[in-house]
């Protein structure tokens, strides 16, 4: 009976996760080209996808591998910037049915992105860790595969094609935070200004690595939002960019 | 290995550690919702502040060709104001700076 239920929930993920299949397919063409390009091999490149799974840590990391930055800053990067996923594992956490086990609760943990948190949210509670689970094992193998190919195809493309192809990443990124803002005065002011500052940044600070920059704009400018500006509404998280596929 | 292989692998295996620590920690500890507004309001802002500051200035450098990657930029940012969907806008970020650098 179990069993049955668990079968089903993990088809049904599986399923429904196609179209993610599909657009990380497209996204980390653009991921292996980045890695390609910081000299990274193609299955270096693909054990990143496999193990990190996530478009914005990927796209900071490779930076910073690019330019020889210290095991501390690629720590500190990833924890800023997927700090996020842990609102998400929190969002999702409350929609189980109560009383899972660990290893259940570690299913959904694992398959935590942007896109998938945004599956999962979308079916009707008590949501299945199967369901999750089944979200993540069509989804990962696109982005691993994806970062191959692009990584491969680097070498095959011609380079106009390959310098097109990497602003993708950056144009997700683009596409993410203003699509989203442009309901909110608040969110659009805050993209402004963090994309300003992320210029000034550059130009009087050029020796400050990538990653520290991410970080310690992170910490300023969303302490300072979060000040000036609480968030009251449970709701307006369903607003923010998790809603983005 | 040689030594650039030794760091490349290092730096992978740090990345993952802490991308999923981050995931997993609220099914290791979480008994009950967040309910402090602080933190609550952080990581709700924080997501927008870190992937916009990831995306400007780097997306103009990200094609090599300076022209060309502002205009895709522009497209972009133009692209959210309706309804065209972010794998259109992105893949025509792609084409408009192909296109661009057969100009500039």
């Amino acid at each position: 009976m179990k069993y049955e239920e668990d079968n089903r929930a993990f088809i049904r993920g599986y399923r429904d996760a196609l179209p993610i299949f599909i657009s990380y397919f497209a996204v980390s063409l653009a991921v292996g080209i980045n890695a390609k390009n910081a000299g990274l091999s193609a299955f270096q490149a693909s054990l990143m996808s496999f193990l990190n799974l996530t478009s914005t840590g990927q796209a900071a990391g490779i930076e910073i591998i690019r330019q020889h930055g210290t095991y501390i800053e690629l720590i500190m990067s990833q924890l800023a910037i997927n700090l996020r996923y842990l609102l998400m594992g929190t969002a999702l956490a409350v929609r189980l049915r109560p009383g899972q086990s660990l290893g259940r609760r570690l299913m959904v943990s694992i398959g935590i992105t942007d896109e998938i948190f945004a599956l999962s949210s979308s079916v009707a509670k008590p949501l299945s860790p199967l369901y999750v689970f089944g979200c993540y094992c069509m989804s990962m193998p696109g982005w691993v595969l994806g970062t191959f190919t692009g990584a491969q195809l680097g070498n095959i493309l011609p380079q106009t094609v390959v310098s097109a192809m990497s602003i993708a990443l950056y144009a997700m990124f683009t596409y993410l935070v203003i699509e989203p803002a442009r309901k909110s005065r608040i969110l659009m002011s805050l993209v402004v200004i963090s994309m300003l500052l992320s210029l000034l940044t550059d130009k009087l600070l050029p020796s400050l690595s990538f990653g520290m920059k991410v970080i310690i704009l992170t910490v300023v400018i969303s302490s300072a939002a979060a000040l000036l500006f609480p968030v009251k509404d449970e709701d307006e998280k369903e607003d923010s960019l998790n809603g983005q596929s | 290995m040689d030594s650039h292989n030794i760091y490349v692998y290092l730096a992978i295996i740090s990345m993952a550690a802490a991308t999923n620590l981050v995931r997993v920690l609220p099914s290791l500890l979480l008994k009950k919702p967040i309910k402090n507004t602080f933190i609550k309001s952080f990581l709700y802002y924080a997501p927008y502040v870190t992937l916009s500051v990831m995306a400007f200035p780097s997306i103009l450098y990200s094609t090599g060709n300076f022209t060309a990657s502002l205009i895709g930029f522009i497209f972009v940012a133009a692209l959210c104001f309706t309804k065209a969907g972010m794998f259109v806008s992105t893949i025509g970020a792609c084409i408009v700076v192909y296109l661009a650098q057969l100009v500039f």
